[in-house]
């Protein structure tokens, strides 16, 4: 299967959408999710890197998404950006 | 007239200024093969995370792109970016944390995430040309409860 961060990205926002959303927004607000785009398993942590450490240490070569609970975006940026490309993993 | 910041029982790291005028400091990325190398990255604070580096330089350092995660951009658009787990060494500490893959050759940019996980003041004074990092002061621990005075009800029967 050929991954695109997009792919990779719009599996992951569909796996958290439809089956940890409504629960996670209740009981993790603000915590980091880390799903793995394979199995659909989550892993919740109070950092980032603490959830995808512990996804790594289940699936070494897991393709991941990460997801701050509640909020758009994990992180902010202080530019934007209009030209914006794809590429192949 | 500026006399210069206190600097008793404090480690400054000295940064300098890119031809753009921004704060820049002298970092090293590692990844899973552990190699160093080194970068200069300019201190954002307007960006929220660790570590942002453009693709062509995660592929020598060895980073496995394996993530994505949304960030916000400024303008409250959000955008998919490429993410790893990788290492800066800064100040003879290393910190692990997430790395954001940026597909333009951009700058390399450490964020808030950067100065909470190396524990550092930024100084910034671009009138005399100082861009300097101190440990952070530790927060006073929080004072304890003040036990409130035992309340006497009163007697019932004088």
């Amino acid at each position: 299967m050929t991954k695109t961060p997009n792919s990779i990205a719009e599996k992951g926002e569909a796996l958290y959408r439809e089956k940890y959303q409504a629960e996670y927004e209740v009981k993790y607000p603000g915590k980091y999710l880390a799903i793995d785009v394979t199995t659909a398993k989550p892993f919740v942590a109070d950092t980032p890197e603490d959830a995808i450490e512990n996804l790594l240490r289940e699936n070494p070569a897991a393709y991941y998404h990460i997801v701050r609970i509640g909020a758009p975006g994990v992180y902010r940026v202080g530019y934007a950006q209009h030209d914006y490309r794809e590429w192949v993993l | 007239m500026f006399t210069g910041w206190d600097t008793r029982n404090t480690t400054i790291v000295n940064g300098s200024y890119n031809p753009s005028g921004n704060p820049t400091i002298a970092i090293e990325v590692s990844g899973p093969l552990g190699n160093l190398f080194p970068f200069t990255a300019m201190l954002d604070t307007g960006f929220s995370g660790f570590l942002l580096l453009p693709i062509l330089d995660a592929f020598p350092i060895g980073l496995l792109l394996q993530g994505t995660m949304p960030i916000t951009l400024a303008d409250g658009s959000t955008q998919t970016k490429l993410t790893c787990l990788g290492s800066i060494h800064f100040d003879g500490a290393e910190e692990i944390g997430i790395i954001i893959i940026e597909w333009q050759n951009t700058d390399v940019l450490v964020g808030m995430e950067f100065l909470r996980r190396f524990k550092k003041e930024l100084r910034v004074d671009p009138i005399n040309g100082l861009v300097e990092l101190v440990n952070a002061p530790v927060p006073a621990a929080a004072p304890a409860p003040v036990q409130p005075p035992p309340v006497n009800p009163p007697n019932p029967n004088p």
